[in-house]
């Protein structure tokens, strides 16, 4: 018997052209999201090159100028000797890390729009700590306030719609048809035969998702033998996120309420589910785990540095007495500023580890505080799932900002005493500059 | 009769269970979202106006110093919030709002707020411009999608045909009702928000353009809405079709417009752009710290043939204030050439999404509450030119009491610190309605074209029914 319905619904679905335009207008989204990703992470990769290849250049302009100075062709002063441990450390010998993108980073460009993906080790840098550095892009607002059209849009708020405006009727078409007293009459549970439809849906909205995905993968170059885990990875979480708005739709047709009604109930569902929760828990979390924001933390340290900013002589040579293996205070290869702004780099560091433990802490709640209410909107889970799939994820960025923190102080402790000896550097030097990462 | 079928109208959507709990759903959210706004914007502002003045203080106490010294030590500028901003916060957690002043070099805006909580940041503000141009909509859909096509599911209208009212008036009376409805719901919170939150600052055109700005947006999709429900069949069908255009116009478009303006006119890498200024005042400045580079030369030889001297210790005056204040001037018009062409180029980004406003109402309803509350990208570019000019009159100052010191050579003039008191305080000025006829004339007459032109569908529509 359920065959035989079955066998009807499909003979139904199939004239009823539904699945030919569900079929045309979600795969050309499917589409265009995963062309305009893939655009996107291109232009990422040009970006990288672009500073790799800014980085060759100056690391050779440093080299040739060292040779120049040495061979006595190039008068320098103060501001402008390569040799010196800050020029070495900061302008031409500085070197660009990078989280680079990922084969499937096209399915969701997650926070890529929020965190650097590029960071400059350097002596020279202002922002001591990365969460404090800025956009590798000049971005227009305007752009990162709408985000991007990527797979992970698609899949998240529009396949829903498709399930709903393909199961809101599934039960009511029947009865406003007269054709419900008929299904009632035979063998089989009405909760059955819901089910064996919805399941029929279920299977025709996945095979179509699927199929387009992996055909444009395929047209797009993605090698699926080597990111098979994430990929199947992709597939089951596009399978039980389908599942669940198939289900939703079950409960909202057992209780089998006019097709307008139902369409209403589960229009609102899907509003509820995908805008109003994730608003409101980002304002739930902002309001109970304020992070300070990054100006609190200028003013906390330009009070904290004043003493060196405005009295650095004193401050300088009190730490000269202090640290007697860095011998007598010598400031002549560089301009004094550089010395002063080493020490005051070490201060800053020294003096911010609370404030900034703390920003970290809320950061960190907050994030925790997210995960914990996550379940309620399955629109959160679905976007953090493919965010790591696609190695966008929060948690991909913080653990970059983290090493590239640590790449920073290892580079500027390394400095740190040639700098106060006054040292100049060899081409030799040079060459043999450790390379943190 | 008009107004009868108008009055039939409004009882029945009173009546309706469903509706009544709706209605006062978008209500409440309207009420909470500005609650909440209008507390955010507080906190933001005492924040910024504290930071502010912390950093001036510890500017006017920090001692005796030589001037360039103290320039280089600088200050910290921070962005007020309008009074307005209360609708819709727009562009602001993604510019930033803070901005440094240094000597040789123009900064960008640091912070942006959207980092420090970034996680759901996707999903929106919950402000009110997201009831409005979100929610709002959905609830007016609601209302809409069966008002003709359930008269005649149900076969009422013979009723009415029987009375011998027009196809027009019929529709016209539907049409009053929603609207009705709409600026009941809308105004008296706006009036009210604008008199207790507005600070005294509400009563401006900025302000009643805002809300003829919302009340058109409601109004392009009570036309659309009714007219939908007239030419389908089924309500099913209308509702489908309407829920598809506000994702499509509200969701889709805008995403798409936002990778398609990535890709044509792609925004400058940061150091990229910073690396082209340094190129160019490598080539045509001045470059104050490399006194063997030829552009320095030749300054420093032009001064001395001016002045008629052998070195720049028997000038007049301070050389290292006047080679300063040169360079000053020679690479800030390098720097503003740079910035004007980087804000020509976010023009033209900013026309695509004018242009395929034409495909989406809310792209442009979107751009002019923004507009209209200072809180979009011009406005806060004219913070940024504000920031500018104060940078370079403050510099300047600096630069020009420099010149006036005693000049030894090898030797850093110290200065006592009266005079870092004496320099005028930073004070900013929203922009006026002229900064948003300069950029929105043509959105907003794009957008007075949707309502027109969804209202002449309306009434095409109602003309050519068959009863």
């Amino acid at each position: 018997m359920i065959k035989h319905i079955l066998y009807f619904e499909w003979k139904n679905i199939k004239r009823s052209k539904i699945v030919i335009w569900t079929a045309v207008i979600l795969s050309l989204l499917i589409f265009l999201s995963i062309h305009t990703g893939n655009l996107a992470v291109k232009n990422q990769l040009d970006d990288i090159k672009k500073i790799k290849q800014e980085e060759k250049e100056r690391h050779e302009k440093l080299l040739t100028d060292i040779e120049k100075v040495d061979a006595g062709e190039k008068k320098v002063n103060a501001y402008t000797n390569p040799k010196t441990p800050y020029m070495v450390g900061g302008k031409y010998g500085s070197y660009d890390i990078f989280k680079e993108p990922e084969e499937l980073s096209f399915i969701s460009m997650g926070q890529s729009d929020f965190f650097p993906y590029h960071y400059r080790i350097s002596v020279r840098n202002r922002q001591l700590y990365s969460f404090l550095a800025g956009d590798d892009r000049m971005e227009n607002p305007l752009n990162q306030q709408n985000s991007n059209f990527d797979l992970a849009f698609v899949l998240i708020w529009l396949l829903p719609l498709f399930v709903i405006t393909f199961s809101y009727n599934i039960l009511s078409s029947e009865k406003e048809f007269g054709t419900l007293k008929l299904l009632k009459a035979s063998s089989v549970s009405i909760t059955k035969i819901l089910l064996a439809k919805i399941l029929l849906r279920f299977i025709i909205i996945t095979s179509i998702t699927t199929v387009s995905i992996l055909l444009l993968f395929y047209l797009y170059g993605v090698n699926i033998s080597d990111n098979i885990s994430g990929i199947s990875k992709l597939f089951l979480f596009i399978c039980a996120y389908t599942l669940f708005w198939f289900l939703i739709s079950a409960i909202v047709n057992l209780f089998s309420k006019s097709s307008i009604v139902n369409a209403g109930i589960m229009f609102a569902v899907w509003l509820l589910l995908i805008i109003t929760v994730p608003a409101i828990l980002n304002i739930v979390s902002n309001y109970k785990y304020p992070v300070a924001t990054r100006i609190e933390y200028v003013n906390f340290i330009r009070e904290a540095t004043y003493e060196i900013d405005n009295n650095s002589d004193k401050v300088l040579d009190e730490y000269f007495l202090s640290h007697p293996e860095l011998g007598t205070r010598k400031s002549k290869n560089m301009p004094f500023w550089v010395y002063k702004n080493a020490l005051k780099n070490k201060i800053i560091k020294d003096v911010s580890g609370n404030f900034v433990n703390h920003r970290n802490s809320q950061f960190n709640k907050q994030i925790e505080f997210i995960n914990n209410f996550k379940y309620l909107s399955p629109a959160i889970v679905m976007q953090q799932a493919l965010d790591k799939i696609s190695g966008n994820s929060t948690s991909d960025f913080l653990k970059f900002q983290a090493e590239a923190d640590e790449c920073n102080d290892k580079w500027r402790m390394y400095f740190f005493p040639k700098i106060l000896r006054d040292e100049l550097m060899s081409k030799n030097d040079v060459l043999n500059l450790p390379k943190y990462r | 009769m008009l107004w009868l079928i108008a009055q039939k109208e409004l009882k029945e959507i009173i009546r309706q269970g469903v509706l009544k709990i709706l209605i006062l759903t978008v209500l409440v959210l309207l009420l909470v979202s500005l609650v909440i706004s209008f507390s955010y914007n507080r906190y933001i502002d005492s924040l910024h106006n504290k930071s502010e003045k912390e950093s001036r203080e510890m500017w006017d106490k920090q001692g005796d110093k030589n001037q360039h010294s103290a320039a280089h030590y600088g200050l910290y500028l921070l962005k007020p919030k309008s009074s307005s901003a209360l609708w819709d916060n727009g562009l602001d957690r993604y510019t930033g709002a803070a901005i440094f002043i240094e000597p040789h070099v123009r900064n960008n805006t640091m912070f942006k707020a959207v980092q420090d909580s970034p996680m759901l940041a996707k999903w929106g503000e919950f402000t009110p411009s997201f009831i409005m141009l979100y929610i709002l909509p959905l609830l007016i859909l609601w209302i809409t999608f069966n008002i003709v096509s359930k008269e005649r599911e149900q076969g009422t209208y013979r009723l009415l045909k029987s009375q011998g009212v027009s196809s027009l008036k019929w529709i016209a009376g539907k049409t009053s009702a929603v609207w009705i409805i709409t600026i009941l719901l809308i105004v008296p919170v706006f009036l009210t928000a604008g008199i207790i939150f507005g600070k005294g600052a509400f009563f401006t055109v900025e302000s009643f353009l805002l809300l003829l700005t919302y009340l058109l947006y409601a109004g392009i999709f009570i036309h659309i809405g009714i007219a939908v429900s007239a030419l389908t069949k089924k309500s099913e069908i209308s509702i489908i079709f309407l829920v598809g255009f506000w994702v499509l116009t509200t969701w889709v478009i805008p995403k798409i417009t936002s990778s398609i303006t990535q890709n044509i006119y792609p925004s400058p890498l940061e150091s990229e752009f910073k690396k082209n200024i340094r190129d160019e005042i490598y080539k045509n400045g001045i470059l104050r710290h490399d006194i063997n580079h030829k552009n320095t030369i030749a300054f420093t030889k032009k001064v001395l043939e001016e002045y008629n001297v052998n070195d720049v210790s028997e000038l007049p005056f301070n050389f290292n204030g006047y080679i300063l204040q040169a360079a000053e001037d020679t690479n800030n018009i390098i720097f503003d050439r740079h910035y004007a062409e980087l804000h020509k180029l976010y023009k033209k980004q900013t026309n695509v999404y004018t242009v395929s406003g034409l495909f989406s109402p809310f792209i442009l309803a979107r751009q002019l509450s923004m507009g209209l509350c200072k809180t979009d990208l011009w406005s806060h570019i004219n913070f940024t030119k504000a920031t500018d000019e104060y940078r370079k009159l403050f510099i300047k100052t600096i630069n020009e009491d420099l010149i006036k010191s005693p000049y030894k050579p090898n030797q850093r003039f110290i200065r006592s610190n009266d005079l870092w008191e004496n320099i005028p305080k930073f004070k900013y000025k929203l922009p006026g309605l002229k900064l948003f006829s300069e950029h929105y004339k043509y959105v907003y007459a794009i957008y007075l074209l949707w309502f027109l032109v969804s209202a002449g569908i309306l009434l095409f529509t109602s003309k050519k029914i068959k009863f």
